[in-house]
C-alpha cells in the first residue's frame, strides 16, 4: 500500500510539473496583458506534434525537445500576436472569443492534416531507477526536474533579469512602465512567445508518456484553467502550486477504491467553484443581496 | 425602442411567423426539419443573446441549461414516465436549478471570473454523463424511449405539426422575450447591464434583476433543450459540454446579441450554412472557429447591427436610442 502511494505521488508530480508550465502560460498572460488564451491547450498539442515530428527528423529526444519548443515558441507567439494585437485597445472578453474561435480552427486542422490517430515515440530511456521500495522509470524523473526546473529558472527570470523586470513592470502597472521607457510592444511579443513555448514544451514532455493526438488540448486547458482560477488569475507562483496539487489529487485520489477518475473531476470542479465564489464574494461587496 | 414603433415591429413578426407557418410546408421535404431544428437551437442562441447581449453576464453555460433539460426527458422516460406535461415541467425544474446556480455565480462574481465559474461549471456538467453511466449512457448518449407520448402525439419525423408545435412555442417565447425587455423590467434589466454601479444607485436592485434575467434565459434554453429531445428522440454528451454553449454564442453574436431576432436568425444562417458544409464534407468546427473570428473582428455588432451602423451614420445623432442600443461595442462590455 506504501508503495501505491508513493507511486502515486511521483505519477502525480510528472502530471503536476507538466500541467504547471501550461498554467504558467496562461497565468503570464494574464498578468502582463489581462487576458486569457483559450487556445493554450492547443498549443499544447502541437508543441506534442512539433516534438514529435523532429524526434522523427532527428532520432534525438533532447534535440527534438528543444527544436520543438523553439519553433513553437516562434510560431505561437507570431499567431498569438495576430490574433491578439488588433484587439489591444478592446475588450478582453473579445480576445477570449478569439482565441476559442482560435481554438476550434487549431484543433480541426491537425485533425485535417496529422490525421485524428495518436502519435508515439518509443520512451527516451528505458531505465528503471530504484526509489526506495519501488522501481521508477528514469523519464519521468527527468519530466518532474525539467517541469520544476523550468518553473524555477522562469520565477528567477521574472524576479532578477531586464526583461523580467519589464513583464512584471508592465503587469502592474501599463501606463507608467510605457512613460519610464518599457518597450511594452516588445514585452508583449516576449509574453506570447514564452506562454506558447511553456505549453508546447509541456506537450513535448509529457509525449513519451501520453501520446499526442488533436483533441488533447481539450482535456489540458479545462485542468490548466481549474489551475489559474485557483492559482489567482495571473498568480505565476501561485499556479505553479496549485498544479501540482491538482496533480496529486488526481493521482492520489485514484487509490481509493471504486472511484472513477470522472468523479475525480467533479470533486475537483467542486471544490474550485466553491473557492472560487468563496473569494469573488469578497471582493463584490457592492453587489451583494 | 419608441413607442410608435412599437404596431409595426408587431406586424413585422406577425407576418415573419405566418410567412413561417405557410411557406415551408408548401416547400416540404427537408425544409421542414431543417426550420424545426433552426428554431430549436435558435432558443438556446436567444436564451444566450438575452443574458449576455442585455444583461451583459458573459455565461459560458446557457447549453447546460439545454443538455440538462435534454437529459432529463430522456432519462425520466427510461423510467416509464411519458406524459408530456410531467416531462414539460421536469425538464424546466432541473434546469430551474442549473439557473439557480448561474444566477448565485451572477451574485458573488462578475466579468472573467463569472466567465471561469460558468466555463467551469459546464465542463463538470459535461463530466456527470460519464460519473453516471446506468443513468445516463456515458459516452453512448441516452434513447428518448416512449414513441411520440412524449411530443403530445406529434410525429417530428411525419407531417408539420411537430413544426407547427415547436413554431408557436418560439413565436411565443420570442414575444414575451420582447415584451419584457421593452417593458420597465427590460429597461432596468438593459441599464444594470451597462452600467450596474449607476442602476444601483438609481435605487435598482442589481441582484435581484440579475437573478431574474438568468432564470428567465435558463427557462428559454431548457425549453430548447426540452423540444430538442422530442425532435431528435436521442440525447449525448455534447449537448452539455462546453461546445453547445460556444454554438449559441456564436449563434447569438452572428445575429446580433443586442436584439431579439437576431440570435434566431443567426442560427438560421449559421446552422444553414453548417448544414450544407458537413454535406460537402468539411468539419464544422473549423467553420464555427473561422465565423467566430470573423465576428470578433469584423462584425462585432452582429448582422443585424449593421441596421445599425448604417443607421448611425444616416442620423448622425449620438442620442438616438437605437445608436445607443447598437452592438458588442468594446465601450459597454468594458463595464462588465
Amino acid at each position: 500500500m506504501l508503495n501505491q502511494v508513493l507511486l502515486q505521488l511521483l505519477n502525480g508530480l510528472v502530471v503536476g510539473s507538466s500541467l504547471a508550465l501550461v498554467a504558467a502560460g496562461l497565468a503570464l498572460l494574464f498578468g502582463v496583458l489581462h487576458i486569457i488564451n483559450f487556445a493554450q491547450g492547443d498549443f499544447f498539442m502541437m508543441g506534442g506534434y512539433a516534438v514529435w515530428f523532429s524526434f522523427n527528423l532527428t532520432h534525438n529526444y533532447v534535440a527534438a525537445m528543444i527544436v520543438g519548443t523553439i519553433a513553437m515558441g516562434i510560431i505561437g507567439g507570431i499567431i498569438l500576436s495576430a490574433v491578439i494585437w488588433p484587439l489591444l485597445q478592446r475588450s478582453q472578453v473579445l480576445v477570449l472569443l478569439a482565441t476559442l474561435g482560435l481554438s476550434l480552427i487549431l484543433e480541426q486542422l491537425a485533425t485535417n492534416i496529422l490525421g485524428g490517430d495518436t502519435k508515439l515515440v518509443p520512451p527516451p530511456l528505458p531505465v528503471p531507477v530504484p526509489i526506495g521500495p519501488i522501481l521508477y522509470p528514469a523519464y519521468d524523473l527527468v519530466v518532474i526536474a525539467a517541469g520544476i526546473g523550468i518553473l524555477i529558472l522562469g520565477y528567477f527570470a521574472l524576479q532578477y533579469t531586464r526583461y523580467g523586470i519589464w513583464l512584471r513592470a508592465v503587469a502592474q502597472n501599463r501606463p507608467m512602465a510605457a512613460a519610464l521607457g518599457v518597450p511594452v510592444p516588445r514585452v508583449y511579443v516576449l509574453a506570447f512567445m514564452v506562454s506558447a513555448a511553456l505549453a508546447a514544451m509541456a506537450g513535448g514532455l509529457l509525449l513519451p508518456l501520453q501520446s499526442v493526438y488533436p483533441t488533447i488540448g481539450g482535456d489540458v486547458i479545462q485542468n490548466a484553467f481549474i489551475i489559474v482560477v485557483a492559482g489567482g488569475l495571473g498568480n505565476f507562483r501561485g499556479a505553479a502550486i496549485v498544479a501540482l496539487l491538482v496533480g496529486e489529487f488526481n493521482a492520489l485520489g485514484q487509490l481509493i477504491p471504486g472511484i472513477k477518475p470522472s468523479v475525480l473531476t467533479l470533486i475537483l470542479f467542486g471544490l474550485v467553484i466553491l473557492l472560487l465564489m468563496y473569494r469573488a464574494q469578497r471582493q463584490h461587496a457592492l453587489l451583494r443581496l | 425602442m419608441s413607442q410608435r414603433r412599437v404596431p409595426l415591429t408587431l406586424a413585422l413578426g406577425a407576418l415573419v411567423v405566418i410567412a413561417l407557418a405557410v411557406v415551408p410546408p408548401v416547400i416540404g421535404g427537408y425544409v421542414v426539419r431543417g426550420l424545426t431544428s433552426y428554431m430549436i437551437f435558435g432558443l438556446l442562441a436567444l436564451a444566450v443573446g438575452l443574458i449576455t447581449g442585455y444583461g451583459r453576464l458573459f455565461n459560458l453555460g446557457v447549453g447546460a441549461n439545454f443538455g440538462v433539460a435534454a437529459y432529463t426527458v430522456a432519462i425520466l422516460t427510461h423510467f416509464s414516465i411519458t406524459n408530456p406535461f410531467v416531462l414539460l415541467i421536469a425538464a424546466l425544474g432541473v434546469a430551474l436549478v442549473v439557473s439557480l446556480l448561474f444566477s448565485f455565480y451572477a451574485l458573488v462574481a462578475s466579468g472573467i471570473e463569472y466567465l471561469m465559474l460558468t466555463f467551469l461549471t459546464t465542463a463538470a456538467f459535461a463530466a456527470v454523463p460519464l460519473a453516471t453511466l446506468d443513468l445516463t449512457g456515458g459516452d453512448n448518449g441516452l434513447r428518448v424511449l416512449g414513441g411520440t407520448a412524449p411530443s403530445f402525439g406529434l410525429n417530428p419525423l411525419v407531417g408539420n405539426s411537430f413544426y407547427w408545435f415547436v413554431l408557436a412555442i418560439v413565436a411565443l417565447v420570442t414575444l414575451v422575450s420582447w415584451y419584457l425587455l421593452v417593458s420597465q423590467t427590460g429597461k432596468a434589466i438593459q441599464a444594470i447591464g451597462r452600467n450596474p454601479g449607476r442602476a444601483a444607485a438609481m435605487g435598482y436592485s442589481v441582484p435581484r434583476y440579475r437573478v431574474a434575467l438568468t432564470i428567465y434565459a435558463g427557462l428559454v434554453a431548457s425549453l430548447g433543450g426540452w423540444l430538442y429531445a422530442l425532435q431528435t428522440s436521442f440525447v449525448f454528451i455534447d449537448l452539455l459540454g462546453i461546445a453547445n454553449s460556444t454554438n449559441g454564442l456564436v449563434y447569438a453574436l452572428i445575429g446580433g446579441v443586442d436584439t431579439i431576432l437576431g440570435p434566431l436568425l443567426g442560427t438560421a444562417i449559421l446552422r444553414a450554412l453548417t448544414d450544407q458544409l458537413s454535406r460537402a464534407g468539411t468539419q464544422s468546427s473549423l467553420f464555427i472557429g473561422i465565423m467566430l473570428m470573423l465576428v470578433v473582428y469584423l462584425l462585432p455588432e452582429g448582422v443585424l447591427g449593421l441596421r445599425h451602423r448604417f443607421k448611425k451614420r444616416r442620423t448622425r445623432d449620438p442620442e438616438a436610442p437605437e445608436v445607443a442600443a447598437a452592438g458588442l461595442t468594446a465601450e459597454k462590455v468594458e463595464a462588465l
